[in-house]
This record gives structure tokens, sequence and C-alpha cells, in this order.
């Protein structure tokens, strides 16, 4: 790898297929084939390597400096609030964090609300700006089985149709904060590379009016 | 660190106790006298003053008569406890340091970051910033590390927050936006409070050269941004004439998680590794938490990353 390449660490999966085709329509990318098995692609004619991982990794490559950028939903920056820029909010993989649960389980609920989730942080602030007392059961998946086994009172999970949520009973009681994917970059890179760093979240906003 | 053999260790050790004395004998040289500061802080007036600090990343003991103190987090809070309350007039006292603080990681494991800084207490001018900002340079110009020192001077953030009337809350959101360098998110805080755009939607982005500044801030006029550019037009300079200019940028917008500078602020990091290795500024607040008013100036590096960067690409 030429010293001067730009490195960004894009997440593999649904959201990382989002990314190719945003990056692509900027002109980026274009030699990327989200369907091989090839981790690390190089566009030399933009000077910059891409380098496909799993999504929970992307804020590790990024914060210790091995990718100068990233491409990560702004619900894994609220967990970890890692000490990165983020540049731009690329638009895609929206969603919204929500509290669900059985009907009307929840407003009944007046001491410690037991609340499963991946997103522990996410949570406990948002139960806490609500003075309300919560016990946190940390889920790694199928957070929506929590309710309906009496694990927890309700859940906190990042929602896009809510089908997966109707299809198991549950109900959204309420939504905060607006999630979609977010361009990160660490602050060495970003002193370093201001300028071409600036260019490539330039151009990845401007492909995003020309579609909108 | 890990070395794979005790030589090797041995040899990195060697190299350390060097570099750390070159380094130690050119403050010295220009007039900074060795310090010693204390390791304890009280745990209450600590979090009191500097409320941009995440409380789960303080170590904190518990003294036999319940109170709570913190392993120092900051080594610059300890030396102005320790010195500023008997401070006299026209006293100015230079001085460095080599001394480790404390930080509990998210894991919950207490990391010891050893650090060397500077400063000068009693010298409220520009030269005296400028002085500091040059001192940490030449530390790492000197072993050929290739580095970046970005530069701000937060009268004109302070004068604009102030002017807005946010509520402290809606502030620190702010200062959290402003730390992500979020543009996005800062508009959606200015839609949410109400607030005018002109000057508050460019605050993540008021940055590269000074005139870069200028060009972005054209037809604002306003007291503190005029004492802020004027402040770093002289570092400009300064900057210039030593024929280091492409290692500056400037940014009017640069927050730091402590509360206590006011004027100029900065922060410096080495090609290749991630997170600053230099942090510094004007903490004249500071002191006044100490019921006096004394003028201070300063810096720290994270010495072991700025060594380990000296092995592995300096000179």
């Amino acid at each position: 790898m030429a010293r001067d390449m730009l490195t960004l660490a894009v997440p593999k999966g649904r959201l990382g297929d989002a990314a190719i085709s945003r990056l692509q329509a900027s002109g980026l990318a274009t030699e990327v084939d989200g369907s091989s098995r090839k981790l690390v692609f190089e566009d030399t004619k933009a000077g910059i390597v891409f380098l496909f991982v799993k999504p929970s990794d992307v804020i590790t490559y990024v914060t210790n400096g091995v990718a100068d950028l990233g491409i990560i939903g702004k619900d894994a920056l609220v967990e970890a609030e890692p000490d990165v820029y983020e540049l731009s909010d690329l638009g895609f993989g929206k969603c919204v964090f929500a509290v669900a649960g059985l009907e009307r389980h929840h407003e009944l609920s007046d001491g410690t609300i037991r609340v499963a989730t991946k997103y522990p942080v996410a949570a406990t602030r948002h139960f806490a700006k609500k003075n309300r007392t919560i016990e946190i059961i940390k889920l790694n998946g199928s957070v929506e089985l929590a309710p309906l086994a009496g694990l927890a009172d309700v859940i906190v999970d990042i929602v896009e149709t809510g089908n997966t949520l109707k299809a198991n009973g549950l109900s959204v009681f309420e939504t905060f904060m607006d999630i979609s994917a977010r361009l990160i970059c660490n602050p060495s890179s970003y002193a370093f590379h201001r300028t071409r760093i600036r260019d490539l979240e330039g151009r990845l906003r401007q492909s995003e009016e020309d579609n909108t | 660190m890990e070395f794979d053999s005790l030589q090797e260790e041995l040899a990195y050790i060697t190299r350390k106790a060097s570099v750390m004395k070159e380094i130690s004998d050119a403050v010295s040289h220009k007039g900074f006298v060795r310090y010693e500061p204390g390791y304890l802080e009280d745990h209450d007036a600590f979090l009191e003053m500097n409320r941009r600090i995440r409380k789960e990343t303080l170590v904190r003991l518990i003294e036999p008569d319940g109170t709570l103190s913190v392993l120092r987090p900051d080594i610059t809070r300890a030396i102005v406890r320790r010195l500023v309350p008997r401070w006299e007039d026209g006293l100015v006292f230079r001085l460095h340091y080599d001394a480790t603080m404390f930080t509990r990681v998210p894991s919950g494991k207490t990391r010891e970051v050893r650090q060397f800084g500077i400063e000068i207490l009693g010298d409220g001018s520009d030269a005296a910033d400028l002085e500091v900002l040059m001192a940490a340079a030449d530390i790492f110009a000197r072993f050929s590390l290739r580095f970046r020192i970005v530069i701000g001077h937060n009268a004109f953030l302070r004068s604009v927050i102030k002017g807005s009337g946010l509520p402290g809350d809606a502030q620190r959101d702010l200062y959290g936006l402003l730390m992500r360098k979020d543009r996005d998110g800062l508009k959606i805080f200015i839609r949410h409070h109400g607030i005018q755009e002109s000057v508050f939607g460019k605050l993540t982005m008021l940055e590269g050269t000074l005139s870069d500044i200028r060009g972005m801030l054209e037809g604002v006029s306003d007291d503190a941004l005029a004492r802020s550019m004027s402040s770093l037009s002289a570092i400009d300079d300064a900057f210039v004439k030593a024929g280091l200019e492409e290692s500056v940028i400037f940014d009017l917008g640069l927050v730091t998680r402590y509360d206590h500078y006011e004027g100029i602020v900065f922060k410096g990091f080495l090609k290749g590794y991630p997170e600053a290795v230099l942090q510094g500024g004007r903490y004249d607040p500071l002191t006044r938490q100490f019921n006096t008013d004394v003028p201070a100036v300063g810096c720290s590096i994270d010495i072991e990353q700025m060594i380990r960067e000296v092995t592995r690409h300096g000179a």
C-alpha cells in the first residue's frame, strides 16, 4: 500500500452495500465488487484503499489509525463514544431508536423498568432524561423475544420498518434519536489529510444531492 | 509496550532515557525549571471545575474518613493548586514536569499515561503563548517527527455561545458537536434551538489557513473575533519564520475536554498515531478558581507515545 493512500473502513453487509452504491455514485470504488470475498480494494486513481470489515469493527479500525476514515451507523457511535470526527451524515441506513414492548405493560410499571437492549448507553441516557429508574439487560440479538419471554418489560432497539416488532406482537411506545450512516475520521488523519478528506466528503454529499 | 526479548526492552529503555534527557535539557536551557506535582485531587472540587469530563474515566480513592479523592487525571491542575493560591504580583515562573497521570478506560482498568509538560505562570502575554507553542514544536522537530499542530483561540467561540443565550446543557451538547466536527448534527441543533444560522452554522468549518478562516467569516465584525485573529496572526508569523507553516492548521472551532482554557488552545498529532499527543492552551480561568488571577499557559505531551514514534520513524 502506497504511503499516501487514504484508507476507508467500509462495513460488510446491508449498510456496506448502501455505502458502496454511494461511493460508486460519486465515481469512487468503481472496481469494487460487493459480492466478492476480497477484503481489500484499491482505487489508485482516487488514492483510496477500501477495507471491508465487520460493522462492529469499523470504529476499532478508525480509532487505532489503521483506517483514516470509516462508514458506520450513528447507533454504533452513540454506544462506543469514540474520539472521532463525524464529518457527514450520509443519509442512508436510516432508522430510529425505539422503546417497544407488549401493549400497556410499559405504562403500568411504576418502579424499575427492566430494559433489554443491544444499546445500553443509548437506553440508559434516554431513561435518565425521563428520570426513570431502569435495569439494563444486555442482549446480543433477537431482542424482541425478551418481553415475550418475560425477561424484560420493554426493549430499546433500532427500528426501520417495525415489521419485526409487529410480527412479534410488540408495539413502539416512543422513538428517540434518528440514526443513519456517518462518515467518520480519526483526528490525526484529519490533521494530516484535511483537504483530501474534505474533498471526499464533498463528493459523497454531492452525489446524495444529485440523487434526491 | 511488548518486546520480543529483554535485550530489546533494555535497548528501548536506554533510548527512552536519552530522548528524555535531550528534551529535559532543551527546555531547561530555555529557562523551564523541573517541578514535581502532587498525586491526589479532591473528587468533588475536581468535578465541579471540570464539567465536561466523563466521571467514569476518573480513578477514585476512598479515604478512611469517607471522602473521595481522584488520582491526578491532569497534571496542570495539580500544579496550579499547589502554587497559585500563594502567588505574589510580578512573579513569573517557567516549569517543566515529567509525571504519570491516571485514567480509567472503558474496560474498567486503570491506565497510566506519562506526560511531559511545560507551563508559564504569571505571564499573560501573546509572547508567552508563542513560547510554549514553539517549545512544543521544537521537541517534535528535533527528533524529525512529522507533526501537525491544530491551533485555535476560543475568545470568538465563547462570545458566539454567550450571545446565543443557550442554557448550560444545550451548551454542553454544542461542545460535543464541535468536538466531533458534526456539521449535520449542528444544523439540527440550530433548528431545534431556533438560533441564527449565519455564524453558528460555520462553527465546524472555521479551519485551515488564517485567510481561509477570514474568507469564511467575511462581513462578521466582532471584538472577540478580532482578538482571536490578532493572536493567531502573531503565531502564524512565527511559524512561517521558523519554516514550520506546513505543520500548522488553525481552527476557531477547536474545543477540548477541559473547560479551563480561555484564549489560545491547541492539539498536536504525529503521523501514523491516531490520538493527539500534544494538548495545551491558556488556562487563566483555572487559576481564577483559586480566587486569584494568575495568567498561565502550558502544554503536555504524551511522552511514551512520542518516544515510540521516535524509535519507529524519528531520528
